[in-house]
């Protein structure tokens, strides 16, 4: 997975200081508000987020037997299944899939695994035209960018930019208001889907049992993408496999919820294979696309696992104090938000990322509010450990100095009274580098800690000292 | 090129990854009722169902109509497409409402009523026509959502393509929710054709916030969606 995550430090400044990207963000409330009303009109909502993890918990346990379930399934239907290691394969399947079929135009729905792997610049390459038909993934493709939501992939593009960038690229001039705008895309896309020979899509949930794809969408636009084009491929990860159909009802009932704060979305379409004889509309040919793509490293990880449960909701995003401020491109990856803090530096590789497990308050919002209870602060946390720690993949690691430091600090914590005289020359030693009770600037190789932000003094009275003197009185 | 190594070679790493090649031991967290029971439930809550459909669908911008008869519906029907002008309406090949020929009616209108029995090309019709009019299989009434299996004569472009959608729902296909609607459908399907090719779940009209999270009703899907509650 390609990134441009080194530059993280630098981006999420720039984007905190960008006042029109952060009138943007601001409106993300709306989708927590919402979702803690639906939440709690939900009768045993609680209950349900407990079975619903316990279901992907056995999903990924069994992963193996699931997927090859999966694959009798779909090949009972008549569809075709193919299985990728990574990108690479999963772009050549497809390219193939749509040179035998003389393929000229996809229509694609919303996917963030199709831009993990980059599909539509590999298809633009081969001389496919590739269509983003979910608005917001149809505004960013038009603007040659890259969605910063998982949702509500537009949302640092205000109305003005995108009434500019309709009147460049689709020659729409003069429109005002979103839903003008929405009836351009409409009609410009309707052209499409009818013409299209191949639609592709994501998959929320993939079933074992029945070989039912599960989509879930409010435009209508993956209805289009699975009902008219001749072929259909679904390119999924290795994670979105569940066990059972009846095990639908309960994630129907808590994903739109935590995404949008909807008790249904729109639309949830269940495919399950290409249209049967007699039927005059569906796909005629079923293709499922099994990517690994380094999902099979973050299984390997037992303190990691979890993460694979995720939903792609969004919830953790909206609630995220980082996200928030900074929005999804300072990311530099797909996978942005507390999630994407785990899923980027595990899928591209920590030293490429180094930075985003450390993008965290760790102030446990996410944790609260994803679906599955995936306990993100605590895999960010030992993200951090792996960083520092510096294990042979990245020898660098945190400064020797920092981490001599550290090791003498914890030396100290255990023996009370070396700590009490330590922090006593301290408060001493460091009054040439304070200023209004902060210390603006640590040398050394601490400079990273107040490049930033400052750092509390050490209080010149300890709080054991007060409490002694308090006990005294 | 992937092939048969990219199939084993991912088994193979997931195998390693757990560290053992996994033995499936079935379970199922959900728990189905008999459909006897869920259709026995249903049918003492039905008034109290309806009305719930009803205000929930309201929420999320779907009109409700209520017919107290298929002539009612009808009426409604050829009211909806005078108002949008519509010339063509398409729908399922099943008759709609009891005792009444749509066609032959819709036809005194000046309507062209199509079905995919009657038209060689017939989605490019759907593509073009201006109202689809199709029943449900189930309506949920704790969510206001429609449920439509695709079979023969039940094309999906009836409630996707054209911009207002008419749905017929029949009283007994109400019911309380996902939990209902997954005990009865397995029973009442096939076990061989299950489960549907497509099952749709429409829960209003098509929408997005796609532009600075404002709601605009009627993107790729229909703008309008009706309900006519059969009496």
């Amino acid at each position: 997975m390609n990134v441009q995550s080194q530059t993280f430090i630098h981006d999420s400044a720039v984007a905190v200081g960008n006042e029109k990207l952060q009138a943007r963000l601001r409106v993300l409330v709306n989708y927590t508000l919402k979702r803690n009303v639906a939440f709690s009109e939900l009768k045993d909502g609680e209950a349900l987020r407990d079975q619903a993890r316990a279901i992907k918990a056995q999903a990924i346990h069994y992963l193996d037997s699931y997927l090859l379930q999966l694959e009798e399934s779909v090949v009972r239907l008549g569809g075709k299944v193919h299985w990728a290691r990574h990108g690479e394969d999963a772009r050549a399947i497809i390219l193939d899939l749509a040179r035998k079929n003389n393929v000229k135009r996809v229509v694609k729905s919303k996917s963030m695994v199709t831009e993990e792997i980059e599909l539509n610049e590999a298809l633009e390459h081969a001389g496919i035209e590739a269509i983003e038909t979910d608005l917001g993934e149809y505004i960013v493709q038009l603007a040659h960018e890259k969605p910063s939501h998982i949702l509500a992939p537009a949302i640092h593009k205000s109305k003005g930019d995108i009434s500019e960038l309709f009147a460049e690229k689709l020659d729409a001039r003069g429109l005002k208001e979103a839903e003008e705008m929405t009836v351009v895309a409409r009609q410009r896309l309707r052209e499409k889907f009818c013409t299209a020979e191949m639609g592709i899509t994501g998959a929320n949930f993939a079933v074992a049992e029945t070989g039912t794809i599960v989509l879930v969408e409010n435009e209508g636009n993956i209805r289009l993408s699975t009902t008219l084009p001749r072929i259909h491929v679904v390119l999924m990860g290795i994670e979105k496999v569940i066990p059972s159909f009846d095990d639908l009802a309960i994630f129907l009932k808590i994903l739109a919820r935590s995404a949008t704060g909807q008790k249904m979305s729109s639309y949830v379409s269940f495919i399950t294979g290409s249209r049967r004889a007699g039927e005059a509309d569906g796909a005629e040919e079923f293709h499922l696309v099994i990517l690994d793509n380094g999902r099979s490293r973050i299984l390997a990880d037992e303190e990691m696992r979890e993460s694979l449960y995720c939903l792609r909701c969004g919830a953790c995003l909206n609630v995220c104090p980082v996200y928030q401020k900074i929005g999804g491109h300072a990311y530099g990856s797909v996978y942005s938000g507390p999630i994407g803090s785990i899923v980027t530096p595990a899928l591209a590789g920590l030293e490429k990322s180094k930075d985003l497990p450390f993008a965290s308050t760790l102030c446990g919002a996410c944790r609260e509010a994803c679906p599955v209870r995936i306990d993100i602060p605590r895999i960010l946390l030992k993200l951090r450990s792996d960083w520092s720690e510096g294990g042979e993949n990245h020898k660098a690691g945190s400064p020797l100095l920092e981490r001599a430091a550290i090791r003498l600090w914890a030396f100290a914590m255990k023996r009370p009274f070396l700590y009490n005289s330590v922090f006593r020359s301290a408060a001493f030693l460091q009054r040439p580098l304070m200023r209004d009770g902060k210390l603006r600037r640590l040398p050394f190789a601490f400079g990273g800690w107040t490049r930033n932000r400052d750092f509390p003094a050490v209080a010149r009275k300890s709080f054991r000292a007060m409490w002694r003197e308090e006990q005294t009185r | 090129m992937a092939g048969s190594n990219a199939r084993e070679e991912t088994l193979a790493r997931i195998r390693r990854a757990l560290k053992s090649d996994t033995k499936l031991e079935a379970t199922s967290v959900a728990n189905r009722r008999s459909s006897t029971e869920v259709k026995r439930d249903c049918e003492q809550k039905r008034p109290a169902l309806i009305a719930q459909f009803e205000s929930e669908l309201t929420k999320v911008g779907g009109r409700v109509h209520k017919a107290a008869s298929a002539q009612a519906a009808l009426e409604y029907i050829e009211e909806i497409a005078s108002a949008r002008r519509a010339t063509t309406i398409i729908g399922w090949t099943d008759r709609l409402l009891d005792g009444i020929d749509l066609q032959a009616h819709l036809k005194e209108e000046g309507i062209e009523f199509i079905t995919e029995s009657t038209d060689e090309a017939f989605i490019q019709t759907a593509a073009a026509a201006g109202i689809g009019v199709s029943g449900v299989d189930y309506a949920l009434a704790d969510t206001g959502t429609l449920v439509l299996l695709s079979r023969e004569g039940r094309a999906r472009s009836v409630s996707l393509l054209p911009s207002v959608h008419i749905a017929l729902i029949r009283p007994e296909q109400v019911i309380e929710g996902l939990d209902d609607m997954f005990s009865l459908m397995r029973d009442s399907t096939d076990r061989d054709k299950f489960p549907s090719s497509a099952v749709t779940f429409i829960t209003g009209p098509s929408r997005t916030a796609d532009i600075e999270l404002t709601l605009v009703v009627g993107v790729h899907g229909p703008q309008e969606l009706h309900a006519i509650l059969l009496g």
